[in-house]
């Protein structure tokens, strides 16, 4: 699977209605990502980020054109396939972490292993570890509302970790927290992308993630503005 | 995952406890409110057929006519005879033979003079064959309130604010002057043996029970009564019946021009009982629907409310890979487990305060005076068997349907968009 | 023109009454030298026709002047040793079965006797027609036969049972053949058919009457004197309230 492409997209263009008419909010995108990438949609904001991300994270659907990821055609899968894929396939970090908040540390991270269908010691192994990995094996029974923003977002990093995906899709990660926080979350998932080779697109308008990007790709009014790769 | 979902709406209070509680109360005012319209209603019904409408009543035309004057004038005769032929033609029901008369009760002193008078309404009924239910009919029982019941000849039981009127005490000796069946003023002597209370504004204020064999003795009607009472043997009053079996009778005796043939009356179809009924009818109908509707459109908004809320919770379960059809039937397990516990606590507790009422009233004499129907003097609810399935509707249909149409928003929304939601 | 056919009625109608009959006071003083006397003893038979039986009950009646009477009932068995007395405006009964003494007032004197179309009251009121009547002649006329003056009364006193009559007086003795007695509304409530006037003792008296309650149903009540006494001894005891009980 090395360097084979992960995210295949060709002449997207993803529409709104907005009043009589519509809204274009990708103009016809083309790009690919291979395994491993650590990647990032960079751009003011309206740019078209989020919506591209939601296409390829299959919680949308394309317009016009193509979305291939890890080989499914994100516009010919049926709810259930999308389902499928997001199950086994990837994971997700949002802004506002989007924990369940009466639910534990462990319970959240735990959640995409039940969908999994996993035993019980199993999945108490795979959670132990993806609290290792951010750091948070003490808080295993705190409530997400006892917790800071940063301990929150390693939560969220956690769970989206947890199962060991092929592709994590953060949106805005950091643009709640602070800057050592920023840096540590990023400095964890720079880690997992080693690690484990798990491919990483951001999106985002900060600074310090980008600083940590290895690729950077600019979206403007909806069309790439320029994909830039960073010199190792 | 179950155990997920579960700890999820035990912890979170807004989704469990509150929609529980409010399905609860909803349910414990539908339930109770009902009772109370039945019990209120049903009691009232009840009580003016024992005492004086009958759920059914057979009177001489010409008494019927003018039924307020207890006429006994125009009494019915050759009551044994009709008796049994109606104890034949209508096992249903069972009968009893009543004499209503108007008049005055005067106490004597120790001379024999007058020393206190007021006018009664007297009621002969069978309290000494030993073979009527009329002493449990009344309640005589419970009622009394000094004293004992009348057990012999010559005996008669008196409203306990009369004899408080006339100062007279259980072995007093009083006089009741009333008109015989041919008009002759009669006097009467009797021993009152207690003294009851009804609360029954009409009744309470000056009426006298006597045997109806006294009564027939004093006022010279001999196998006459004034009225015979019908009651169905399952105790409630049942309209199209009893309105089935008065019409047969009465087409029966048509062709009979004589004015002293029997006629017979439903409850409903004596006077002010029978707006009552139509009254009550309508209104323990219109009065539930309209609370169960509310209460329905209440909880219904509920359990919607408590949907939209967790459009993000949603948003973040489709995400991760859980199926929409998964997320929109946990939602409505949600729904059925807080419909069943709300409805379950809040039938309970109805049905506790429904009891409460039904066992102890809430007194009421005094407001009730002046009125030309008998009211009970105090509100009682009723526990019929729709108390116990009534709440379901508003508590567990109405919080379910709440919960689908919020879920709809699952299939109709795109995920992306739940988290605007969310965001918003 | 027709005022002066009026004025001429008028006229004429004083003519009449000044020339050709006499005042009608004068008659209603001339009924009462009739039917009220100092003392009286009677027997009499009531029979009443009730809406769905007759009965006949049968009593003693002494009376002295206006103010004092006592009727003792004697059939039929329900009834006999029921006594009543009056003494001025109070009524008093006696009833056997119960021994008991009881006096009727109020509203009770309105109640009907024995069932009859008598009333209580009916029953109580003695007092002379010239003392509770202002008399007013209508007209003349015959009724059974006879001659009748027509007079109408209107009550000058307010106890009285009936605030008005009409009574049609035999013009020759001064006997009422036929009464009708008016509510204040002017409403018929009774009307009396007074029929076998004989001789008594220098008085014309009728001995049979028939008593209507224009308000109640059945055939009224025939009121027939059987013996009737006038100016006899009657002892002083009778008219006791210990009387009632003996
Ligand atoms: N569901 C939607 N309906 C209408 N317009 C939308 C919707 N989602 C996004 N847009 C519009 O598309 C454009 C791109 O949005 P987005 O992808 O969220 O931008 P970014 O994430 O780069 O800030 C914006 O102008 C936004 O208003
Ligand atoms: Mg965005």
């Amino acid at each position: 699977m090395e360097n084979s492409s992960i995210i295949q997209i060709n002449r997207l263009v993803k529409s709104f209605p907005a009043g009589k008419g519509e809204f274009t909010a990708l103009k016809g995108i083309d790009l690919q990502f291979k395994a491993g990438e650590f990647a990032g949609l960079v751009g003011p904001s309206g740019s078209g980020k989020t919506t591209l991300l939601n296409i390829v994270g299959s919680l949308d659907t394309p317009t016009k054109g193509e979305a291939i990821v890890l080989g499914k055609s994100i516009s010919h899968l049926s709810a259930r396939e999308a389902a499928h894929l997001r199950k086994h396939e990837l994971g997700f970090i949002f802004q506002t972490y989007n924990l369940l908040a009466v639910h534990t540390v462990y319970e959240n991270v735990e959640f995409p292993l039940l969908l999994l269908k996993l035993s019980f010691a199993q999945r108490k192994k795979m959670v132990m570890d993806a609290l290792e990995w951010v750091g948070l094996t003490d808080k295993l029974n705190s409530k997400p509302p006892k917790l800071s923003g940063g301990e929150c977002q390693r939560v969220a990093v956690a769970r989206a970790m947890v199962k060991k995906p092929s592709l994590v899709l953060a949106d805005e990660p950091t643009a709640n927290l602070d800057a050592a926080n920023s840096h540590n979350i990023l400095k964890t998932m720079e880690t997992l992308n080693r690690e484990l080779n798990t491919t990483f697109l951001f999106a985002t308008h900060d600074e310090k993630v980008i600083a940590y990007l290895k690729r950077k790709v600019h979206l403007k009014d909806g069309n790439v503005d320029q994909d830039e790769w960073v010199k190792q | 995952m179950i155990k997920f979902l579960i700890k999820g709406l035990w912890r979170d209070k807004s989704r469990s406890r509150l929609p529980v509680i409010v399905v609860a109360i909803g349910v414990m005012l539908t339930v109770f409110l009902h009772a109370y319209i039945t019990g209120f209603m049903g009691d009232t019904i009840e009580m003016n057929a024992s005492f004086s409408h009958g759920h059914i009543r057979v009177m001489t035309r010409a008494y019927a006519e003018n039924i307020e004057q207890m006429a006994n004038d125009l009494a019915l005769i050759e009551v044994n005879t009709l008796l049994s032929d109606l104890n034949e033609r209508y096992p249903e029901l069972t009968w009893s033979p009543r004499i209503r008369f108007g008049g005055l009760i005067d106490v004597p002193d120790e001379y024999g003079d007058t020393r206190s008078q007021g006018p009664a309404m007297g009621l002969g009924l069978d309290f000494l064959s030993g073979s009527s239910k009329e002493v449990e009919r009344l309640n005589i029982e419970n009622s009394l309130v000094r004293g004992r019941l009348i057990r012999h000849q010559g005996e008669a039981l008196i409203s306990e604010l009369f004899s408080q009127k006339l100062k007279i005490v259980p072995g007093d000796q009083v006089t009741i002057i009333g008109s015989c069946m041919n008009g002759s003023m009669i006097f009467y002597n009797v021993q009152i043996s207690g003294t009851v209370s009804f609360g029954a504004e009409a009744f309470d204020r000056g009426a006298i029970l006597v045997d109806i064999e006294d009564a027939r003795l004093a006022l010279d009607m001999g196998d006459a009564a004034s009225e015979l009472l019908g009651f169905l043997k399952t105790g409630f009053f049942d309209k199209e019946k009893i309105l089935k079996i008065a019409e047969g009778f009465n087409r029966s005796v048509v062709a009979d021009e004589d004015e002293y043939r029997p006629v017979m009356k439903g409850l409903s179809e004596q006077g002010s009982m029978g707006q009552y009924v139509v009254l009550a009818e309508v209104w323990s109908v219109y009065i539930s629907m309209v609370f169960v509707f509310a209460m329905a459109l209440v909880l219904w908004n509920a359990g919607l409310l408590g949907g939209l809320r967790r459009y993000g919770e949603f948003g973040v379960r489709l995400a991760m890979g859980e199926e929409k059809k998964h997320v929109y039937l946990s939602l409505i397990y949600e729904a059925i487990f807080i419909g069943i516990a709300g409805t379950v606590t809040g039938t309970a507790f109805g049905l506790l305060f429904s009891w409460l009422l039904q066992t102890y009233g809430i007194d009421i004499s005094g407001m009730m005076e002046g009125s030309s129907i008998m009211f009970p003097s105090s509100i009682r609810a009723r526990i019929t068997p729709a108390t116990y399935y009534l709440g379901f509707i508003p508590g567990l249909l109405s919080t379910i349907a709440g919960a689908m149409l919020a879920g709809i928003g699952i299939y109709k929304r795109k995920t992306s968009q739940l988290f605007k939601e969310l965001e918003a | 023109m027709k005022k002066i056919i009026v004025l001429f009625l008028t006229i004429a109608g004083i003519g009449l009454c000044g020339f050709s009959t006499p005042d009608a006071n004068e008659i209603l003083k001339k009924i009462d030298d009739n039917l009220s006397s100092d003392n009286q003893i009677m027997e009499a038979k009531m029979i009443i026709h009730g809406r769905r039986t007759s009965r006949t009950i049968t009593s003693r009646i002494y009376a002295v002047g206006n103010q004092k009477s006592f009727t003792e009932y004697l059939s039929p068995p329900r009834e006999q040793g029921t006594k009543m007395l009056k003494l001025e405006n109070q009524l008093w009964v006696y009833s056997p079965s119960t021994d008991r003494v009881i006096q009727i007032s109020g509203h009770m004197l309105r109640q009907s006797v024995m069932g009859s179309d008598l009333s209580y009251e009916d029953m109580m009121e003695d007092r002379k027609l010239t003392d509770t009547y202002n008399a007013q002649l209508i007209g003349l006329d015959t009724l059974d036969g006879r001659e009748i003056y027509l007079i109408e009364l209107e009550a000058k006193v307010p106890d009285v049972a009936y605030h008005g009559q009409k009574i049609w007086v035999d013009t020759e003795r001064f006997v009422p053949l036929k009464q009708e007695l008016y509510a204040r509304g002017g409403r018929l409530l009774k009307q009396v058919l007074l029929h076998d006037v004989i001789r008594v003792d220098g008085r014309w008296f009728p001995t049979k009457m028939i008593y209507k309650d224009m308000l109640k149903e059945g055939d009224g009540t025939e009121f027939h004197i059987i013996d009737i006494q006038f100016d006899v001894d009657i002892p002083e005891y009778i008219f006791t309230r210990a009387a009632l009980r003996r």
